[in-house]
């Protein structure tokens, strides 16, 4: 057994190699066979139903009928014979894998295997270079405080698909686009868009990441300072930051500027100042965070509090764990598999990173393997939410796809493909959890681009600082 | 290679833009600016520089605020899920009772009817509630008849509505004083619901959010966790009341019964969580 076993990781190891050295195949040749994890999500839990009706349970239960015929017609179908070959090897790598995880019984060889639907690489990244390549048309005027926002989002969900790489003829063009946004060497911030907008933190963060995505450290060096100086402009008295000049400022705006600061090694005392009492004073009953203090628990918000907490020396040592450990588990919906943002709505793709994200950065902290059920999120996201047509992901079945659910669905499937391990202050180790069968590279639960970013990025700023 | 990401704007689009660029950089505070900053936020309402400027040229030309009230409703009724709008009224607003003439003669009522009407477009709408909550704190209406009654309706209307929850939460149990009978009263209301809908997490999350929150013990609620969820009869109408009788266990350390309720949500009631349940008994077992 010890024998076969080693065979099975050599086999699976060169397989995953491959992958990353020939353009040509992206796709894993390993798929966990996810009939059990199925049956499981489909099965009606022996729970009395009551007959309480109202509009929440109305658009609930049409949700789950349009998934539950998704996930009926895999488990009805039986594949074409190459992937039978597959699934023997990839059952016992599962086993394996699974082993120290689940208590399940020994997956029987006799059953029909059922797979997810393969993650359409090609079609995603063409869909991703057609946006990039071309002129938006007119009616993404919508999104015109939003330039920098486009750029990460269409680049990030890009590298994660391969293996941290952009394409090299948009390095540049990216570059002096962003530049162009920048106001003042940075002293006023980074802008959203063109036509006089002022510097936003937000836009200044997904910029930022931007020119991480790219390489361009040059750039974040010629506007660092700048930028230290504006975010200290942005410093209210409770600890937090205003997005901008007269601006809101909540848990997502703090997020944002401590996240740069730190890829920047910009992070001082002034700014941390007051910041973790600030967040810390949004968990709320629940157990979520919310934007600001007494309002509703938000996946969103969760996520940017939990993120710039880890940033703050003990940050995490004051959160109430237990109930945000509740909450953050009751995200995953039974049928659907996916996160849902706040108590009582729907499965939405996004969630996958900013509850995901959550998770790994407990999971890190906790120094725990998994704390919530990656083949149920991995199964709505392969199966739910790609738009196997034009490309691009989407929210749920009955949205179309978008930059931002494209993005943070596949930031979703990088984390629930990964194990995380802490390295470093804001570093991570991630470990493929079911090796050879990953279709993303590991992506930094802090910031949302690739582990191996985060690392050139903090070590490009520590050896230039002073 | 041209830039990447650039939008094909409209003619009208891109002029109104352009003019807005234009008394940006003049810092030009008149009326024909006033009138560009409303044509550019009908285009976009999330165009944030324009509300910043807007509300320069408001206080420049010593506009009449309450008017500027009337006008941002109409703004935010055609555009549902702005945030910026939100601020931008909670600004003039504080413009308003920067100045005491101005100040008494603003009334806390006139905000009712378009927290109504947005909520009635969404009853869930984060950044109506987000704003709803400043105004409570702003106000000090944590104790308005009017206020508890608002949500009260919204909860009997859906006692789904998370948001509808958390804003009664907020008035009721989030400045740490709340009277022993205000508790009794919402740990009845809180029952009620649960015997209508048991299955329901705002429920649940609400009742365990006020026995945090007055440290009160948990055990209390043995009985009412074992009529919807008796493990000897096999008969279990809500998750969470096997959850919660979970807690109780833990909370009087009675490790082998709080495992063996977690066994049950792991297998039987709740697997998709089986990572969280293996994970909280594995917890308690290392404790003891
Ligand atoms: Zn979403």
């Amino acid at each position: 057994m010890d024998l076969k076993l080693k065979a099975l990781l050599y086999i699976s190891r060169i397989m995953s190699a491959r992958r990353q050295s020939s353009a040509s195949s992206y796709e894993s040749l390993l798929r966990p066979d996810i009939t059990k994890s199925l049956q499981t999500m489909l099965a009606t839990t022996p729970i009395a139903e009551d007959f309480y009706l109202c509009d929440t349970t109305v658009s609930q239960k049409e949700t789950e009928e349009e998934i539950k015929e998704i996930y009926l017609s895999i488990l009805n179908s039986s594949e074409e014979s190459i992937v039978e070959t597959k699934s023997k090897t990839s059952k016992l790598l599962d086993a394996i894998a699974n082993e120290p995880i689940t208590e399940n019984g020994e997956p029987s060889s006799d059953e029909l295997s059922h797979f997810d639907q393969t993650l359409h690489v090609d079609l995603h990244l063409r869909y991703i270079e057609h946006f990039l390549n071309n002129p938006l048309p007119e009616g993404f005027f919508s999104l015109d405080c939003n330039h920098g926002w486009m750029i990460y989002w269409l680049l990030n969900a890009y590298s994660v698909l391969l293996d941290g790489e952009v394409p090299e003829h948009l390095k540049k063009p990216i570059s002096a686009k962003i530049m162009l946004l920048v106001i003042d060497e940075g002293r006023g911030g980074i802008a959203g868009g063109p036509q006089g907008q002022i510097g936003h933190a937000a836009s200044t963060y997904a910029s930022v990441l931007a020119l991480v995505l790219i390489g361009d450290f040059d750039s974040l060096a010629l506007i660092k300072k700048g930028l230290h100086q504006w975010f200290l402009s942005l410093k209210a008295p409770n600890g937090s930051f205003v997005m901008h000049k007269g601006g809101e400022s909540d848990a997502r705006s703090t997020y944002c500027v401590l996240s740069v600061a730190a890829l920047l090694n910009i992070l001082t005392n002034e700014l941390l100042e007051g910041a973790s009492g600030f967040l810390l004073s949004c968990q709320s009953y629940e157990g979520g965070f919310a934007g600001v203090p007494n309002t509703e628990a938000h996946g969103g918000y969760t996520f940017c509090a939990l993120a710039a907490l880890y940033l703050t020396p003990d940050g995490f040592r004051d959160i109430n764990m237990e109930s945000l450990l509740r909450w953050l588990s009751a995200r995953q919906l039974s049928l659907e598999g996916g996160f849902s943002g706040r108590t009582n709505k729907l499965v939405d793709s996004c969630y996958s990173f900013w509850v995901g994200g959550s998770f790994a950065l407990l999971e890190a902290y906790l120094d725990q393997a998994t704390l919530f059920n990656r083949p149920a999120l991995t199964s709505y996201i392969l199966n739910c939410c790609q738009d196997d047509k034009r490309g691009g992901l989407r929210d749920k079945p009955s949205t179309r796809a978008d930059f931002y659910h494209t993005n943070y669905a596949l930031c979703g499937l990088s984390i629930a493909e990964h194990q995380f391990v802490r390295d470093g202050l804001y570093n991570f180790v991630t470990k493929d959890c079911l090796e050879g069968s990953v279709l993303t590279i590991g992506v930094n639960p802090i910031f949302g681009i690739p582990t191996m970013l985060v690392s050139h990025c903090l070590a490009y700023f520590n050896a230039t600082a002073n | 290679m041209s830039e990447p990401c650039q939008i094909m704007y409209s003619e009208e689009y891109l002029s109104t833009m352009s003019s807005l660029k234009q008394y940006l950089e003049t810092k030009t505070y008149t009326e024909e600016a006033l009138q560009v900053t409303e044509e550019a936020l009908s285009l976009l309402a999330s165009h944030y520089t324009a509300w910043c400027f807007r509300l320069d040229i408001i206080k420049h030309l010593g506009k009449d605020l309450f008017e500027e009230l009337n006008w941002c409703e109409e703004v935010a009724i055609a555009n549902e899920k702005n945030y910026q709008i939100w601020n931008y009224r909670q600004r003039v607003i504080e413009l308003i009772l920067e100045d005491p003439a101005l100040a008494a003669q603003f009334q806390v009522r006139r905000e009712l009817p378009i927290f109504q009407m947005m909520i009635s477009m969404d009853e869930k709408n984060h950044h109506v509630w987000l704003y709803r909550n400043w105004f409570v704190k702003r106000f000090e209406l944590y104790d308005d008849a009017g206020e508890l009654e608002f949500v009260n309706k919204l909860i009997d209307k859906d006692a789904r509505n998370n948001s509808a929850w958390t804003h009664k939460f907020f008035l009721l149990f989030s400045r740490n004083d709340a009277a022993e009978n205000i508790v009794a009263q919402e740990l009845d209301f809180c029952r009620e619901k649960i015997a209508l809908c048991p299955q329901n997490p705002s429920l649940w999350n609400y009742l365990l959010g006020i026995y945090a929150s007055q440290e009160r013990l948990l055990v209390e609620l043995k009985d009412f966790c074992g009529q919807y969820a008796n493990i000897n009869d096999e008969e279990i109408k809500s998750s969470f009341a096997l959850e919660t009788l979970a807690k109780i266990a833990v909370e009087q350390n009675d490790v082998l019964l709080a495992c063996r309720y977690y066994d049950l949500l792991l297998q039987k009631y709740d697997p998709i969580r089986a990572s969280y349940w293996n994970y909280l008994s594995k917890k308690i077992l290392l404790n003891t």
